[in-house]
C-alpha cells in the first residue's frame, strides 16, 4: 500500500471525530466519503476508493425518491444511509420540516427489510433538533429509540449557532447515541469546540475543501480560504484532489488533541504582511487599474472568511 | 495456495475487500513495525488486542493503532479484576475506536449497568465506542438489557430518558454457542429485542460456512467479528504460519523489509471470509457456494451445524456410534 495512504489513515484515525469528505472528486484518497444517491453527482470510483461510505438522499428537489436510495444502497453497500428529509430552509415552516421529515423517515423504514438492508440508517433531524427529538418521542417512538442520528438544517447557521444546536440536542438525547453533524462546514470555531468536547459529534462531513479547490483556493489551519489559483483545462481534478487532500489533512490534524492549542494558533502578523505584500505588488504592476472592484482582500480569498456557510 | 491467494495478496485489494464486506473482521494480532509507512505486507484495517496484551506491550499496541482504521480493545480479565475504568483509561489514551468490557453475570442488571454507567461518567478526550457486553446465557442477558434499556422506568420525579446504546458484543461465542443454530438464535434475539439499528459484534465465534451463508442472506445483521486467537481451530487445517520457499530463503534484509512474504494466517482468514461475504462475489447457487467454501480456509463447521439433508442416515450414524 502507498505510504501516503497509510499516513492519511493514521491522520484520520487520530482525529477525535470521523471526518467524511462530501463530494465527487475520485482522484483524492480519503478513508471516509459521503455522496448523494444521484447518478452523475455520485461516482462509483469514490465508493471503491474509500473505507467507510455514507450515502445521502441529496437535497435537490427534496432529495431522490426512496426507491432510488434503497436501490443504490444495495448496489454500493454504504456503511450509513441518510433517508429523505424536508430541510428547514426559508419558506419552509419549522413545524412542517419536522413533521414531514418524520413522516418520510417512517415511510423509508417501512420500505426496507432491516435484516437485508446493508447499511445503518441515520435518522435525519431538523432544527430545533431537541424539539424534533421530543416530537419523535411522542409520535414516532420507533425512530427515537434508534441509536443513530444526523443533525441537518445547519448549513446556513453561524458556527456558534451550530455548536449550540448540537449541545442542546445532546442535552436532551444524551451522549450514547451516534450523532453525525451534517454539512456543518469546517469552521475554526467548530474544530475548536470538537477539540474541547469530542463527545459532541461522532462524525461530520465537509464539502468545504472541495468547494475551495474548485475555485482555486485552499484553507489552512486558520480556515481562511486563500486564493492560490489553478490552471484550467485537462486534469484540473488531479490538482484539486491534491488541494482537497491538503485541506482535509490540516482539518484532521487540528482535530487531533495531541497537537496542542499553541500549535494551531493563528499567526495573524504573517497573514497581514503577506496581504500587504500582495497589495503592493498588484499596485506596482498596475494589475488592478482596469478593475477597481477587485481588492487584494478578494484576490486572496479573505472576503470568504465565513467557511461554515459553504 | 488456493484460488483466493492471488486476489488477497495485495494490501490495496484487501482494503477494498474489507470495505465491501458487510462485516468488519477484527484480526486479534498487532502490527509491530517502527514507522507508519513501514511495509509489512499484512495490512488489514481492523485489529483488536486484549487489555492484557496491551499492558504487556504498550509500544506494539500504539504501533498497531497507527496502522488501522478501527482498533478495538477486548477486556478478557477474570472476574474480580475486570474494573472497566482501566479499560477506558487505556482506550482513551490509545485512541481506540472500540472498548469491549467484560462482565460475567449477564442476568444481573447491575453487572451490565456498571461498565455502561462508568463509561457515561468517564471524561474522554478521545471517546471510543462502547460495546455493551452480552455474556452467556444470552437470551436471559438480552431480556435483562431489554428491560433496563428500552422500557420506561418508573421514577419518583419526571421520566427517564431514552437510552441509545449502539453496539452490543455477544461474548465468548466459541465457548457457549458452538452450534450455528444457537448462535443465530442469540444474534436474532438481540436484534429483535433492541432498537433495530444496533451494531452486533461477535466475540470469538466459530466462523464457518453457515455464518457466511447467513451473512450473504442477511447482510444487515452482523456488524463485526472478533476472530478467536486459537489458530488450531480457526481455519481449515489450522492457521499455522506458512513455510518459506526457496526464493524467500535467499531474501536480503532489504527484501524482507520491502517484499511480500507469507501472509499472516489471521489476515488471510479475515480476507477470505470478507471476500466470501461481500458483494464482490455473485454467488447464486448452493453448489457455487460449496465450491468456493471448499477452496477456502473457512471450515464447513461440524456436522451438527450442517443443514440436515438425510435425517435417516444421520440417525443411523448416531445409532452406530452408541452401539
Amino acid at each position: 500500500m502507498e505510504k501516503s495512504i497509510k499516513h492519511v489513515n493514521h491522520l484520520s484515525q487520530n482525529a477525535v471525530t470521523d471526518v467524511y469528505l462530501s463530494g465527487g472528486n475520485g482522484r483524492v484518497y480519503w478513508p471516509n466519503r459521503l455522496q448523494p444517491a444521484v447518478r452523475g453527482d455520485s461516482t462509483p470510483s469514490v465508493r471503491e476508493s474509500c473505507q467507510s461510505y455514507m450515502l445521502d438522499s441529496g437535497f435537490k428537489d427534496g432529495g431522490v425518491p426512496a426507491e432510488q436510495l434503497i436501490s443504490m444502497a444495495y448496489e454500493r453497500q454504504p456503511d450509513y444511509v441518510i433517508p429523505n428529509d424536508t430541510v428547514n430552509v426559508p419558506g419552509v415552516a419549522m413545524r412542517t420540516a419536522v413533521e414531514e421529515t418524520a413522516e418520510k423517515v417512517a415511510s423509508f423504514l417501512d420500505q426496507i427489510d432491516e435484516s437485508t438492508f446493508p447499511s445503518t440508517i441515520l435518522i435525519p433531524l431538523q432544527p430545533p433538533h431537541d424539539f424534533h427529538y421530543a416530537y419523535l418521542h411522542q409520535h414516532y417512538p420507533r425512530q427515537v429509540r434508534r441509536g443513530h442520528f444526523a443533525l441537518g438544517g445547519l448549513k446556513n447557521a453561524l458556527p456558534e449557532e451550530q455548536i449550540a444546536a448540537v449541545r442542546h440536542f445532546r442535552n436532551v438525547a444524551g451522549y450514547d447515541a451516534y450523532v453525525h453533524g451534517f454539512g456543518l462546514g469546517a469552521s475554526r470555531q467548530l474544530i475548536e469546540a470538537l477539540r474541547e468536547s469530542p463527545e459532541l459529534l461522532d462524525a461530520v462531513d465537509f464539502s468545504t475543501p472541495q468547494i475551495h479547490s474548485r475555485s482555486g483556493r485552499v484553507a489552512g489551519h486558520a480556515r481562511i480560504p486563500m486564493r492560490i489559483g489553478t490552471a484550467a483545462g485537462d486534469d484540473l481534478s488531479t490538482t484539486t484532489a491534491k488541494l482537497i487532500g491538503a485541506e482535509l489533512t490540516e482539518i484532521a490534524r487540528m482535530l487531533n488533541p495531541e497537537i496542542s492549542d499553541e500549535d494551531i494558533e493563528i499567526q495573524w502578523d504573517k497573514f497581514k504582511s503577506e496581504y500587504e505584500r500582495l497589495g503592493r505588488l498588484l499596485e506596482e504592476e498596475g494589475l488592478l487599474e482596469d478593475d477597481d472592484e477587485v481588492t487584494a482582500e478578494q484576490q486572496s480569498g479573505l472576503a470568504d472568511f465565513g467557511t461554515a456557510t459553504e | 495456495m488456493n484460488i483466493f491467494t492471488s486476489r488477497i495478496a495485495n494490501d490495496e485489494e484487501r482494503r477494498r475487500i474489507a470495505s465491501r464486506s458487510p462485516v468488519n473482521v477484527f484480526v486479534p494480532t498487532g502490527e509491530n513495525t517502527q514507522y507508519v509507512s513501514d511495509f509489512t505486507g499484512n495490512y488489514w484495517p481492523y485489529r483488536s488486542l486484549t487489555l492484557d496484551e496491551i499492558v504487556e506491550d504498550r509500544k506494539m499496541a500504539e504501533r498497531t493503532v497507527d496502522r488501522v482504521l478501527d482498533f478495538a480493545i477486548v477486556d478478557t480479565r477474570p472476574p474480580g479484576s475486570n474494573f472497566p475504568h482501566d479499560l477506558y483509561n487505556l482506550g482513551d489514551s490509545l485512541k481506540a475506536d472500540y472498548v469491549f468490557p467484560v462482565t460475567y453475570t449477564g442476568t444481573a442488571r447491575d453487572a451490565i449497568a456498571y461498565p455502561v454507567d462508568t463509561y457515561r461518567n468517564y471524561d474522554f478526550s478521545h471517546q471510543p465506542t462502547l460495546g455493551t457486553p452480552v455474556p452467556h446465557p444470552y437470551s436471559l442477558t438480552v431480556n435483562c438489557l431489554n428491560e433496563g434499556l428500552y422500557k420506561q422506568q418508573s421514577r419518583s420525579k419526571g421520566i427517564s430518558g431514552t437510552s441509545h446504546p449502539t453496539d452490543f458484543v455477544l461474548r465468548e461465542l466459541g465457548t457457549h454457542a458452538f452450534e450455528w443454530d444457537s448462535m443465530r438464535e442469540a444474534i436474532e434475539y438481540l436484534q429483535e429485542s433492541t432498537s433495530g439499528d444496533i451494531n452486533v459484534h461477535l466475540h470469538e465465534p466459530p466462523v464457518t460456512a453457515d455464518m457466511i451463508r447467513y451473512i450473504r442472506a442477511n447482510p444487515g445483521v452482523i456488524d463485526s467479528v472478533i476472530l478467536p486467537t486459537d489458530t488450531d481451530t480457526l481455519a481449515r487445517g489450522g492457521a499455522a504460519e506458512g513455510t518459506t520457499d526457496a526464493l524467500e530463503e535467499l531474501f536480503s534484509t532489504k527484501a524482507n523489509d520491502y517484499l511480500r512474504g507469507e501472509l499472516c494466517p489471521y489476515v488471510r482468514f479475515a480476507a477470505e471470509f470478507s471476500l466470501l461475504c461481500s458483494s464482490f462475489l455473485d454467488i447464486t447457487t448452493e453448489k457455487e457456494f460449496a465450491t468456493v467454501i471448499d477452496e477456502s480456509v473457512i471450515p464447513e463447521g461440524s456436522e451438527s451445524m450442517q443443514p440436515v439433508t438425510n435425517a435417516e442416515e444421520s440417525q443411523e450414524t448416531l445409532t452406530e456410534l452408541i452401539t
